[in-house]
């Protein structure tokens, strides 16, 4: 087992490195630089050219690549970033741990909620609840994150005055948050946190309760489930023991496949509640095209996605002892 | 019946590619230098009426055909055309199904009948003092937006940019996966194993990250640009399923058969594995144009997709949602233009698997 993970981590090296060089070309490739910000048409030409100096642009590209795959190897050092002022680095920590919460709260929720509604309606095929949640659960999923955020933002955060409960940007009270007890501000986190990671987490839990309802009806159908009946076996102990345990094997892979599914979203969802994450870090770097902190965002989220792999892989493993990982 | 399916994408592609009349617009621009014989509008309204008067001749075509059919189906009792009655008969079975192709179709007949259904010009602006952000009534029924635009006929033309990044997007997207996956899947050996090795590199990739760099950094937001970079991003899970299928069907007597026959690479794919393979890759194209269709919306959302004056749902909510809490009926009812297309896609996508997989049968 911890071969195996070591393996797996030693092969996603390489891919993250072809993503990182890929993604440095391209960015580079593109026309304009990041010192198009700090340009003006009365400038100097020889004014910029310092600029561009300054910051290492002018050297041949080759010379910049390996300085900056030398810089983030040795050093875990991923530059400068000309647009915020200050090295990347401190902005993504800075960034990274908000969206991680967020993400982590909504996943939260897409694996309660969804493992949840899926079994019930499994459970009740043809009922009516299957067939109620059947129909939301597509609805949701077939949303776009951004206008579920709005449609909660429209309905609990000011547009609807009578149900007004949460506050419809950032992560704080900017004026009141430092005056206020310890409680006080868990809970002041707490409703700012509520209706971004609910957008998030539910229409990740949508797709959840899809995969959960039709994994436990195939199970269902299978000769053992009717074998543990015959044995005189309750209701509930068939389900749980027999039909859930095989089910939810599946649906582990597909949870780790959806973290980096999560991560996007997260980038929308960001956008819509002003979170301060990485999404906003992605969609600012973009339109001041500010090169080591876009290197930077897309290192990140490809990790996610190795990281997702490695996890679903792993837990898969732990779960199902027919699978031998080598 | 593969022929006739054929025949309705082509058609169907061609008309998407006319869509964009701005595009087209700008060539006739070219060949024609100043003097366009016709206006845009024109041009619009021209195509619209040659697609209602097509519907209308369909319509007897098809009714004609039908009374034939009824009449000859007395002599073959059963043919190979009852597999698909089968399937027919349980798609037509299940309502949601139904109720999907219903709405996709209606998604349709709005797309091409815009400039009969569209009270107003969805780009022209009106008076921007006095008409500017009007609540809804009998003249504007969604109001209008800062520009003093109707924004009813802009949610009714906007079906447009859906439907064609959703259909093209997922057109380029499955005919690059099958291909790959084709190869993949009939080679096998160390051709499989670099294939899906780049496959699962492509995987990796953050799609909605990369889209927006590339957009970004080379500040094309055309719409052909956005299409094929969805398409291009979107290609692996077709690849690794028609993979799949080649394997296992490799493994069949018929196939054995075949090839034992003499038959060549070029007939052995495309008479015998990509045939047996459709279902599946149909499927998951339905499915699929659901997720391009969200994915273009999210992109204009964040001011990356389709640019103003353009309609596109995404970006009528983009431009709207600032006035979230005082005109909502705005950006909501364009968003949730959004949602009942794909909630349409997917029904579809849903009942044709159904209808499709023997299994699933009750």
């Amino acid at each position: 087992m911890h071969t195996y993970i070591i393996r797996r981590i030693l092969i996603s090296i390489p891919l993250l490195f072809g993503l990182l060089t890929i993604n440095f070309f391209l960015i580079h490739a593109a026309p304009g630089d990041p010192t198009d910000i700090f340009y003006n048409p009365d400038m100097d030409p020889e004014a910029r050219e310092n600029i561009r100096r300054i910051y290492g642009l002018d050297q041949p590209l080759g010379v910049q690549y390996l300085k900056y795959i030398q810089g983030v190897v040795l050093k875990f050092e991923f530059g400068y970033s000309i647009a915020k002022k200050r090295p990347v680095k401190d902005e993504i920590l800075e960034a990274l741990p908000n969206t991680i919460q967020l993400s982590a709260l909504a996943l939260l929720l897409e694996l309660s909620l969804g493992i949840g509604i899926g079994i019930l309606a499994a459970v009740k095929q043809q009922s009516t609840f299957d067939n109620a949640t059947r129909v939301t659960a597509l609805t949701f999923y077939s949303m776009p994150s951004f206008y579920l955020g709005l449609v909660l933002l429209f309905l609990f955060a000011g547009g609807v005055s009578a149900t007004h409960w949460f506050p419809a940007s950032g992560m704080v009270d900017i004026v009141r948050h430092e005056s206020m007890s310890t409680l006080g501000r868990l809970g002041d986190r707490a409703i700012h946190i509520f209706l971004p990671s609910l957008t998030l987490g539910i229409g990740a839990a949508a797709g959840i309760s899809r995969y959960m309802r039709g994994e436990l009806l195939e199970v269902i159908r299978q000769d053992y489930m009717r074998t543990a009946r015959a044995k005189g076996l309750t209701e509930r102990v068939v389900v749980f023991k027999h039909g859930l345990r095989n089910a939810l094997m599946p649906i582990i892979t597909i949870m780790g496949l959806s973290l980096p599914f999560l991560f996007s979203g997260a980038v929308i969802v960001e956008q819509v509640f002003g979170w301060p994450g990485m999404g906003r870090v992605a969609v600012d770097a973009a339109f001041q095209r500010d090169y080591s902190m876009f290197l930077a965002v897309n290192l990140i989220f490809g990790a996610m996605v190795v990281v997702g792999n490695l996890v679903a892989d792993i837990l898969y493993a732990m779960v199902d002892p027919r699978v031998r990982l080598s | 019946m593969i022929l006739g399916l054929f025949g309705l994408l082509v058609g169907l592609a061609g008309w998407h590619a006319g869509t964009l009349w701005d595009t087209l617009a700008h060539t006739l621009e070219k060949l024609f230098g100043a003097n366009v014989p016709y206006t845009l509008r024109d041009l619009d309204f021209l195509v619209s009426t040659l697609f209602l008067l097509g519907m209308l001749a369909a319509l007897v075509l098809y009714s004609g055909l039908s009374c034939q059919r009824i009449r000859q189906a007395d002599r073959t009792a059963q043919g190979p055309e009852r597999q698909w009655s089968i399937v027919k008969r349980q798609f037509l079975k299940n309502r949601l199904a139904v109720a999907g192709a219903l709405i996709i179709l209606a998604l349709y007949l709005v797309a091409f009948l815009c400039p009969f259904l569209a009270p107003y010009d969805p780009v022209e602006q009106g008076d921007r003092v006095q008409e500017r952000l009007l609540s809804p009534s009998a003249e504007h029924l969604l109001g209008t937006d800062r520009f003093a635009r109707d924004v009813f006929s802009r949610i009714i033309y906007g079906s447009r940019i859906s439907l064609l990044v959703g259909f093209l997007a997922m057109g380029l997207a499955v005919t690059l996966g099958t291909a790959v996956g084709a190869v993949a899947g009939y080679y096998g050996g160390w051709v499989d194993s670099v294939i899906m090795r780049f496959v699962d590199m492509m995987l990796s990739f953050p799609t909605l990250i990369l889209i927006i760099t590339v957009i970004a950094l080379w500040r094309n937001q055309s719409i052909w640009i956005i299409i094929t970079l969805i398409g291009l991003m979107s290609w692996m899970g077709v690849a690794r399923l028609v993979r799949g299928q080649f394997m296992a069907l490799k493994e069949r007597e018929f196939f054995q058969a075949a090839r034992a026959l003499g038959a060549g690479t070029g007939r052995l794919i495309f008479q015998h594995l990509l045939p047996n393979s459709l279902t599946p890759i149909i499927v998951s194209a339905t499915l699929r144009v659901g997720n391009t269709i969200l994915l273009e919306a999210s992109l204009s959302y964040l001011g990356l997709g389709v640019q103003p004056p353009t309609p596109s749902w995404g970006n009528i909510v983009y431009d709207t949602k600032g006035n979230l809490f005082t005109e909502w009926w705005m950006p909501l009812a364009a968003g949730m233009a959004i949602v009942i297309t794909v909630v349409g896609y997917n029904l579809l996508g849903d009942g044709l698997r159904d209808a499709l997989d023997p299994r699933l049968r009750e």
